[in-house]
């Protein structure tokens, strides 16, 4: 090698190292530069993104297992700005098969895409068929044969349906008023789905999904919400809808609830009510439940429940020891207390009674005489422990407590204390009259009513016990009044009986209060009840609001009782007392 | 010193100069090979990750896409099963709604109707589906010594099989 060449070679290494070591330099200059933290975020972003991935949201059963709230796949249809060749043809697609306004999406589709934006929602929550329909079309542009919807588009390209699930029921408005619904941003609201909304919709969690695909890892095993079993079975859900729809109808009445309790467990077996809305199109329950109408009035609406609230002064009285089903009450067909004169529903004098006579005859006079006797001191701790005047728990959104006025309010008379014997200035929801009475009905405990009978998670299933609410009063006393009201209801040959059976309730009529005082022409019917006598398996609480066929709940609630309960023994599997009797050799 | 190294580079050029080309060249060749290897062991690993990578993202969603439509699938299966469709099909059939007085109860004695549906086994009851495996399986030989040592009985009873009954032994 000359000289000449050796410096020659020595001159390109010279330039090399130059450039390498201008270059280092550069490097150490742009990490210590100031724009150094913008660039490294810079990196960052463009090595991945952040996603949200939210769990599917817990099912929910009755207790045999049917589904009634699940979820299906929806899609959100969306546009790739920067991949759209035929803005047009896509505005075109989406008008013909979605119903999309056609300038709409025109103008979303036309946007420039920019450095912040290149993607853009169009419309979301698209069943999976209309996706379908779109894809079907985007397959056969330019195909020989395609048909006139086809042959006005160029291409499809920058379309994106995005998957995703959604709330669906099944059985569309069975139930509604106890399942509530999700809203399309996953909200629950009303019943079940807004009580358990957290338990339902599980923990998103947001994680970074890198790029490079050598940084991939498994997504987390985030397990689903947790699934409910209802206490409520389909079956008997669907017989009181039936029985309710057609009872309102048949009565000319606004309204009416009827409600199935389990008295041993406090297990809400079927809760129906009107109106009630499809769930799968609960976006238009305002346009059915208007003005002052609560999404489930078996517990969200308070009235004045009229002459069932009798069995509760009797429990009372029965149990502090101030009567006996033998003590007798001349009725002379009025009771002053307070200032003020009490008459009978029929404004007549029943002459002497028996208890039994009194609870038969539903005679205001007598029961504001026990009340009296029993005292407002005494009255109202019982009817506290009855739990009146306070929620019951039940574990369904939106529970009101009803109003009881007590001695020493500023609203409260001494004359209250005969009208709240009956029934009248005192407000319940049917829900909390139906767990009061089913202390009678369960031995003097009063189960708190529920409707989550188990939770399924991470493979277990979770059944948490019953809970007692109280024991207003003795074993003795609720058995006494049991055989009192089950005689007063065969003495009255009432329309609530059933052939078979031996039940035991009690009818109610409640004049509606106003403005201007109480409202005779139109009422509150009620009827509550329960059997076997001898081994109750239900309590039912029947509510018809303001019929007009008749202003009576002998006459319009009773036999909606009788109904009831005929279908009920055969969903429940309840044989007559005979045929019990003789198969278990009693 | 780059006076020296200029003398002794043209010395060998001047005597025998293919050698010491070939020398460099070895050399440089050896280098090239090394990293030619060393960088096609990288890029084979990082292919078959990144192939591994995209994988991983591909059964991602079909996971997704899997538990997807396993809850269309419940749903159409709910929406088959319903109340409505089953009473429809019911009366199609000819079947009606029975009364009270056409239902004969019969006495099954022990037998109790199921309350409500379980989908799960409950909490107190732990069922572990991991196969049990007698310790010589996953030990190491200090552990088998250790417990040789602790246990020498329970180690021979292992590997000593009882004895099958000789004919005449009662």
């Amino acid at each position: 090698m000359s000289e000449n060449g050796f410096w020659r070679f020595s001159s390109v290494a010279i330039s090399f190292i130059f450039v390498g070591a201008v270059i280092v330099i550069q490097l150490f200059r742009i990490q210590l530069s100031p724009q150094s933290a913008d660039f490294v975020q810079q990196g960052i972003d463009y090595s991945g993104y952040w996603q949200t991935v939210y769990p599917a949201r817990g099912q929910i059963y009755d207790r045999s297992g049917n589904l009634l709230a699940g979820n299906r796949t929806v899609y959100q249809v969306g546009v790739d700005l920067q991949q759209v060749t035929d803005p047009e043809g896509i505005a075109f697609a989406l008008m013909s098969v979605l119903g999309e306004d056609y300038n709409t999406v025109l103008g979303i589709v036309n946007q420039q895409a920019t450095e912040n934006s290149v993607f853009a929602v169009i419309t979301d929550f698209v069943p999976a068929g209309k996706v379908d329909q779109l894809k079907l079309i985007g397959e056969s542009l330019g195909a020989p044969g395609a048909d006139v919807l086809s042959s006005q588009i160029e291409s499809l390209d920058g379309l994106i349906y995005t998957p995703h699930l959604m709330r669906s029921y099944p059985e569309d408005a069975l139930a509604a008023n106890i399942l509530g619904f999700v809203s399309r941003n996953g909200e629950g609201y009303y019943g079940v789905e807004e009580k358990y909304n957290e338990l339902l919709s599980g923990k998103p969690e947001t994680i970074w999904m890198p790029l490079d695909p050598n940084l991939v890892q498994a997504l987390p095993d985030m397990p689903p919400g947790t699934n409910l079993v209802l206490t409520i079975d389909r079956e008997i859900q669907v017989m009181l809808e039936d029985v309710l729809e057609d009872a309102v109808e048949e009565n000319g009445a606004v309204g009416g609830t009827i409600l199935v309790l389990d008295p041993k467990t406090g297990e809400i077996l079927g809760m129906a009510v009107t109106p009630r809305i499809n769930l799968n199109k609960y976006w238009e329950f305002e346009d059915l439940i208007t003005g002052t109408i609560p999404f489930n009035p078996a517990m969200s609406q308070a009235y004045e429940p009229g002459s069932v609230f009798k069995i509760l002064t009797m429990a009372a009285a029965l149990d502090h020891g101030d009567v006996t089903p033998e003590t007798t009450f001349n009725d002379k067909g009025y009771f002053e207390i307070g200032g003020s004169t009490i008459y009978n529903w029929d404004h007549g004098a029943w002459g002497r009674q028996d208890m039994t006579g009194c609870l038969q005859h539903s005679l205001n006079v007598c029961l504001t005489w026990i009340a009296s006797e029993l005292g407002p001191k005494h009255f109202y701790d019982y009817m506290t422990r009855f739990g009146i005047g306070h929620t019951t728990g039940v574990d369904l959104a939106g529970e009101i407590s009803g109003r009881l006025k007590l001695p020493g309010n500023e609203d409260w008379f001494a004359a209250d204390l005969g009208t709240n014997s009956f029934g009248q200035g005192v407000s319940v929801s049917p829900l909390q009259l139906a767990m009061a009475v089913s202390a009678v009905a369960n031995g003097g405990n009063m189960m708190t009513p529920h409707i989550v009978r188990s939770m399924v998670t991470n493979g277990r299933q979770f059944t948490p016990g019953n809970q007692v609410y109280g024991t207003p009063i003795s074993a003795e006393t609720a058995h006494t009044l049991g055989l009192m009201l089950a005689s007063s209801l065969e003495n009255e040959a009432s329309s609530a009986l059933l052939d078979g059976y031996r039940l035991a309730g009690k009818t109610g009529t409640a004049e509606i209060p106003t403005a201007y005082g109480y409202d005779s022409s139109v009422t509150n019917t009620s009827f509550v009840g329960w059997g076997p006598l001898d081994d109750p398996r239900f309590v039912v609480y029947i509510w018809i609001e303001k019929p007009t066929s008749s202003i009576w709940g002998s006459e319009v609630a009773a036999p909606v009782f009788r109904d009831v309960v005929e279908r009920l023994v055969i969903l429940m599997g309840i044989p007559p007392d005979d045929v019990w009797d003789a198969l278990t050799g009693h | 010193m780059i006076k020296v190294a200029q003398n002794t580079i043209l010395q060998a050029y001047r005597s025998a100069p293919w050698r010491n080309q070939y020398q460099l060249m070895g050399v440089y060749a050896l280098i090239v090979v090394g990293v030619a290897v060393i960088a096609g062991i990288y890029l084979n690993v990082t292919a078959r990750a990144a192939t591994m990578g995209r994988e991983v993202q591909s059964l991602q969603e079909v996971i997704l896409d899997t538990r997807q439509r396993n809850s269309d699938l419940e749903i159409q299966y709910a929406q088959l099963t319903s109340y409505a469709v089953m009473s429809d099909r019911a009366r199609e059939l000819g079947f009606k709604p029975t009364g009270p007085e056409q239902i004969v109860y019969v006495g099954v004695p022990g037998y109790q109707p199921g309350t409500a549906v379980e989908f799960a086994p409950p909490p107190a009851l732990e069922i572990s589906n991991e196969p049990v495996l007698p310790p010589g399986f996953n030990e190491t030989l200090f552990e088998w010594l250790a417990r040789w040592v602790a246990e020498p009985s329970q180690i021979i009873t292992q590997i000593q099989p009882a004895m099958p009954a000789q004919e005449g032994q009662r």
